[in-house]
């Protein structure tokens, strides 16, 4: 099997290697990963910010770089899913070639637990994490790709990993992309509300699965000096046995 | 796009906002919420779902037939006895209310709970006459007592607290009053009754108009709904133009949705229906039937379903930055979610050019909208009407705005450019950098170390994976011999 | 009067000018008679039900077998309510129950049920006739004519609905169904009511602060 590595804006720039112990871990499960060079962005910071004309020129070059692989594409974020899959399509007019072209990526498109869980069938990738684990349920993961088990189902099956569970763990974090920069009290109140409830939960860990979110949590966990650790599914997954 | 209301400032508003207006809507919020899923587990899942789908496509029908529906509401509501006024704005409403009010000689209005009438401002228009106007649901009873607007949709005076609400009435009633809601609503009721019966007119909004007999629904808790549409000779009726049904079945089924949604009560205590002019009824029924900025929602495919709103209040209920800013730093009639998709198009994205981005985009409130307006489908929609224009209006953001997410564009969309700007952040990060960490930015970047710092910019992946391509070269070997 | 004209003939206008990019026959209205899924029952439990959704609505409830039992209940009424003034419906059931000849011997002054003001808010009790029965909410249809004026189940303090099990319907619709061609009718589900300070549910507002229902067999 062989899948193309969507690898995200901020998942390069700022996760690098989160990205790697996802090729790891793919790999691992004998899935062959191609990584098709000429991606930059898929355009969504643009689109959602209102700047559509923009968004869709970014999905244009986007579609460029991935039309000609083979195989599912997966990414480590449900947003940046969520926006190929759904908008894609809805840039261009129904019968034009680039539709065809969206759309047709589009339905290659996939979120990491997605693809384990529902493509390769796995839940369990053989990995040991024996610590107090809860997770926050990324918006666009779960409302936005209806991904609402596959995470749980995945760490569940981790070797002594103790699951805890997160009070409105579906409760947005306050990241919401330029939002956390336009509005940045109010952010900034959402994402104290998100960490009040994850120190609460009394865990070692909380599993953010998604780039965004991720950095939004752990700069909050940071800055508050907190002993939770906020870790990419992906981490857990992958090495199995560091904290 | 003429509009005397000035533009709405959302950050500013977010920035004011008193810690036990956050707790206040926070407590309601959570309150409802609970209920709500009781009573929809209480339904059956699937029921509530099915339910949500025929209101949606019914409304989507009634809507995108407007016109005929429009017509037969005027015919049924005539035949029955009933006066039709129709008034393209705020403006056209209020004179003719007026009209009626100078018509009749009316000293004193008691008015039910109206989300319209806080859109026309009637109750400006009728004090500037020396018409003395009563508002009667009890939570717009204090907010109008206190000179402030209400906050919630449903639940005016959420963000009083009960000893708030007793130092009001000690001070504006000259009651001696403790804080106990029982108390304190027994003297609205006392107050209130007073006023009922001396009123010379009634002024309602809607909550529905069945258009296959031409009937008014208002779905009430307190009983003034009926009061001030019975007890006084005059009843004027202001309907926004949105509000109709077809026929009773799509109103029982916007019944079924609405309480649980709203409160999550199965129903409200009383639902009055009234046809025209009836048995021991008011002398004369007036229906005024509002435009005011709603066909030009309905005119763009996109924002269409705006209009499908019951004003049930789930949304902003369940909306997270709803619940940390409260109503009134929505700056208009509407809060919440449905305020930040509806007050852009009815006063203009010039006035609330800001709310549309007064969301997360999360997603939360679409699932809970009775009626499936897709929420977040709209905010994005009018993101681009703000920042580039459309069919509806012009940009209203600053022509630097859209060159700067060009070449932004350009910059991020060209990879080589790309990677060298985010090589170029690498090196200009230095001097900020602690280790893991930015925990300061340049404005307007500080937006976000104020509140958490950033992550250093890193790069290592392209890297790390041309290296492993070139270090598995045995790899490759492998692969070519199969 | 022309003003008016202008201002209908320019909604109008918007309206069909901004719907002109819907193709026709598209959007067609859904099956609503999907939504009528509860099903009806037996009589007892569609009673036992209804009861049990009034007191939760706040209001009392409870079955009347008969005169013997209809004249302690009222009687109880009038003195643990101290009910000095009363309005009934002239409704057939009210005149089958004799109903105001029970609350004379309990020297109940009764009024004339009509006038949209002082009289009915001077009684403490109004005395009215079930249309219909929703049990699933605890719902009574009451439908608005001469023998029973609006104004009777809501201006005083005290509202008792008296109802034959034969009222009983299975869900809204057919509520609206009997009563949809009316010029006025109400559905009451328990007292008056509000929640609009801090949360705290507060019964009789400006309605009814005591809500009964007897359903008379």
């Amino acid at each position: 099997m062989k899948a193309q590595l969507f690898v995200t804006c901020l998942g390069e720039n700022l996760l690098p290697d989160v990205l790697q112990k996802m090729v790891l871990l793919l790999e691992r499960l004998g899935v062959r990963c191609g990584f098709p060079e000429n991606q930059t962005c898929c355009g969504q910071p643009f689109f959602n910010s209102g700047f559509q004309s923009q968004g869709k020129e970014m999905a244009l070059r986007w579609i460029d770089a991935f039309a000609d692989t083979e195989g599912p594409i997966v990414a480590p974020s449900g947003s940046c899913v969520e926006f190929v899959k759904h908008r894609y399509p809805l840039m261009f007019d129904t019968e034009s070639a680039e539709h065809r072209r969206a759309a047709a990526v589009a339905a290659r498109v996939m979120e990491l637990s997605q693809f384990l869980v529902n493509v390769l069938k796995v839940t369990d990738v053989g990995a040991v994490f024996p610590h107090r684990v809860t997770c926050h349920y990324p918006c666009h993961l779960t409302r936005g790709l209806g991904v609402r088990s596959e995470p749980e189902q995945l760490l569940r099956a981790v070797k002594d990993l103790q699951w805890v569970p997160l009070n409105d763990a579906d409760t947005c974090c306050g990241f919401g992309g330029i939002f956390s920069v336009i509005y940045p009290e109010v952010s900034k109140k959402m994402m104290e509300a998100k960490l009040r409830n994850v120190e609460a939960a009394g865990s070692e860990v909380v599993v953010v699965s998604e780039p965004g979110c991720l950095i939004n949590i752990r700069g909050g966990l940071k800055k508050m000096n907190s002993k939770v650790k906020a870790m990419h599914l992906i981490e857990i997954l992958a090495e199995g046995g560091k904290a | 796009m003429k509009s005397a209301h000035p533009r709405i400032d959302f950050r500013a508003n977010t920035r004011s906002v008193p810690p036990k207006i956050a707790a206040a809507t926070q407590k309601n919020a959570q309150t409802a919420l609970r209920k709500r899923a009781e009573v929809v587990a209480a339904m059956g899942e699937e029921n509530w779902q099915s339910l949500r789908a025929i209101a949606h496509d019914m409304r989507m029908h009634t809507i995108t037939h407007l016109d005929r529906y429009l017509a037969l509401v005027e015919e049924k509501v005539k035949a029955a006895g009933g006066i039709v006024h129709w008034a393209r704005d705020a403006e056209e409403a209020n004179r003719i209310v007026l009209e009626i009010a100078r018509r009749r000689n009316v000293k004193k209005v008691v008015k039910a709970k109206s989300m319209v009438s806080e859109e026309l401002e009637i109750n400006h228009a009728l004090e500037k006459e020396g018409i003395r106007v009563f508002e009667t649901d009890l939570g717009e009873y204090i907010v109008q007592m206190a000179g402030q607007r209400p906050s919630h949709v449903t639940n005016p005076a959420l963000h009083m607290t009960k000893e708030d609400i007793a130092e009001l009435f000690r001070e504006k009633l000259h009651v001696d009053v403790q804080p106990d809601p029982k108390m304190l609503t027994e003297i609205a009721r006392e107050r209130l009754r007073a006023e009922f019966l001396a009123a010379d007119m009634g002024i309602s909004g809607g909550n529905f108009l069945v258009a296959e007999t031409g009937t008014l629904v208002l779905v009430t808790n307190e009983g003034n709904g009926r009061m001030c549409t019975s007890l006084p000779p005059v009843h004027v009726a202001i309907v926004g133009i949105e509000k109709i049904v077809p026929d009773w079945e799509s109103a029982a089924v916007l019944l079924k949705l609405l309480a649980r949604s709203a409160t999550g009560a199965k129903i409200t205590a009383y639902n009055t229906f009234i046809t025209g002019r009836w048995e021991g009824g008011p002398e004369e029924f007036h229906l005024v039937l509002l435009d005011n900025g709603r066909t030009r929602v309905l005119a763009d495919e996109a924002t269409r379903e705006t209009l499908f709103c019951i004003r049930c209040g789930a949304c902003m209920n369940i909306c997270p930055v709803f619940n940390h800013v409260g109503g009134h730093a929505y700056g208009a009639t509407y809060p919440g979610p449905i305020g930040a998709i509806l007050t852009p198009q009815l006063l203009g994205t010039g006035v609330g050019g800001a709310l549309p981005f007064a969301s997360t985009l999360c997603g939360a409130c679409s699932e809970a909208c009775p009626v499936k307006i897709p929420i977040p489908d709209i905010l994005l929609h009018l993101r681009r009407r703000v920042l580039e224009g459309d069919r509806i209006e012009g940009p209203v953001g600053p022509a630097w705005m859209r060159v700067a997410a060009k070449t932004m564009r350009f910059v991020l969309g060209t990879k080589t450019l790309y990677l060298l700007g985010a090589r170029l952040n690498r090196v200009l990060q230095t001097p900020l950098r602690r280790g893991d960490w930015i925990p300061w930015m340049p404005p307007p970047l500080s937006r976000w170390t104020m509140a958490r710092p950033f992550p250093a910019f890193r790069g290592d992946f392209r890297k790390w994976w041309r290296n492993r391509a070139a270090g598995d070269s045995s790899l490759q070997e492998k692969k070519h011999e199969r | 009067m022309s003003d008016k004209r202008t201002d209908r003939e320019i909604i109008f206008k918007r309206v069909s000018e901004g719907l002109a990019d819907v193709a026709p026959r598209s959007f067609p209205m859904p099956d609503t008679g999907k939504a009528f899924f509860r099903p009806g029952g037996d009589r007892e439990k569609e009673v036992d039900l209804l009861l049990a959704e009034v007191v939760k609505t706040g209001g009392a409830a409870r079955r009347i077998r008969g005169r013997g039992e209809l004249v302690p209940a009222l009687a109880e009424l009038v003195k643990q309510e101290q009910v000095k003034k009363a309005a009934v419906s002239g409704c057939g059931m009210i005149g089958d129950l004799q109903v105001c000849g029970i609350l004379g011997g309990l020297n109940v002054e009764l009024r004339q049920a009509e006038g949209r003001g002082h009289n009915l808010s001077e009684c403490d009790l109004g005395i009215v006739v079930a249309d219909a029965l929703l049990p699933e909410t605890g719902t009574v249809v009451l439908r608005t004519g001469r023998e029973q004026p609006q104004a009777l189940s809501l201006l005083p303090r005290i509202c008792l609905v008296l109802a034959a099990p034969s009222a009983l319907r299975r869900d809204l619709h057919e509520a609206f169904a009997l009563a949809g061609g009316d010029r006025h009718f109400v559905l009451v589900s328990g007292p008056s009511r509000t929640a609009d300070i801090e949360k705290i549910l507060t019964l009789g507002v400006h309605g009814p602060k005591l809500f009964s229902l007897w359903v008379c067999e």
